[in-house]
């Protein structure tokens, strides 16, 4: 079978036409390689780890509950305070528990005319509170009776 | 407290590969016979793509999809192909044919530009018969070019022409008898 004038040109051409292309005329490229596997897991693990480590971190530095205490009691209306017992004005005074100065060594004690002996204890007063009992006792107004 | 948590099987493969260095890596993730394959094969493929697309970027994608999908298939296991050069050949073909489809119906929607000039290296290697031959086999269908291409390029066979493009030998020898008439036609030779 012999070949025709258009197939000897047919050959010629299609080979001229792929001797243009050269290994130099590709473009630069790798061998394909497999692509990534899907890693779906990873936020999954990640998010168990984290959940892991902050359960664990919150286990071993979780303060310490302190001992348990009694509510606190709420604010009772107060009693009135109990009025102190006033200082005897007159009151005999005590041998005192030290010397008693000289008479030749004047003091600035002894002519303090309080025969208050010390070591006493009186109620401290302060002048702020206002002594019930002291109030108590004044007598107010007192009205006279009127005649029928 | 102790946590125990369910390490994922890939996670455990990959903390394997991980520690155990580049080179069993790299010993693992490449195929020898694929990249063989792929040096080997490379080039001819591209310009069986680029007699039958006429554009060497187009062809270049061409056999990289190729190459892509046959590794996403069969991997390290080409063992399976009983032929990996025709397996080739006939997916060049498939994909050089969508491709040139796809422009077909690109240029019905798009308006018409002229024709790309000729490269200087084309005009230089390629004598003005020779590209005359080029320009009538452009015009030829793409089932008569895949023919033409792979008979008088790829020296196959009618059987083999006819397994690449899985269709009968009585299909080829027709569609090859009016490529050749429509040529003669064209060329001007009686």
């Amino acid at each position: 079978m012999t070949e025709t004038e258009v197939e000897r040109r047919l050959r010629v051409a299609l080979s001229a036409r792929a001797a243009t292309i050269t290994s130099q005329d590709l473009s630069p490229a790798r061998a394909p390689s497999r692509p990534a596997p899907a890693r779906w897991w990873l936020p999954l693990t990640a998010g168990l780890a984290a959940a892991a480590v902050s359960v664990t971190m919150f286990v071993l530095l979780r303060p310490t509950d302190p001992a348990p205490t009694l509510p606190a009691t709420p604010p009772s209306p107060t009693a009135p305070a109990s009025p102190p017992t006033p200082a005897p004005a007159t009151s005999s005074p005590t041998p005192p528990a030290t010397e008693p100065p000289r008479a030749d060594t004047p003091s600035p004690s002894s002519s303090a005319a309080t025969p208050t002996a010390t070591g006493s204890i009186r109620p401290s007063r302060s002048p702020s509170t206002v002594d019930p009992a002291a109030t108590g006792a004044d007598p107010g107004p007192t009205v006279d009776p009127t005649p029928r | 407290m102790i946590f125990v948590l369910p390490m994922p099987t890939s996670l455990l493969r990959w903390w394997r590969g991980a520690a155990s260095g580049p080179a069993v890596v790299a010993a693992v993730g490449a195929a020898p016979a694929i990249d063989e394959l792929y040096r080997e094969r490379r080039l001819p493929l591209v310009q069986l793509a680029v007699l039958m697309v006429d554009d060497l970027p187009t062809a270049e994608d061409i056999v990289q999809d190729v190459f892509t999908r046959l590794y996403r298939r069969h991997g390290h296991g080409l063992d399976a192909l009983g032929d990996p050069n025709a397996y080739l050949v006939s997916a060049v073909m498939n994909a050089a044919r969508s491709a040139l489809r796809r422009r077909r119906i690109a240029r019905a929607y798009l308006p018409p530009r002229p024709d790309p000039a000729p490269a200087a290296e084309d005009e230089a290697l390629l004598g003005a018969g020779d590209r005359e031959v080029i320009g009538a086999l452009s015009r030829l269908t793409t089932r008569q070019r895949q023919v033409i291409v792979l008979r008088y390029w790829s020296g196959l066979s009618e059987r083999e022409i006819a397994a690449t493009l899985r269709i009968t030998t009585g299909t080829v020898k027709s569609t090859a008898h009016r490529a050749l008439t429509l040529l003669r036609t064209q060329l001007g030779e009686k």
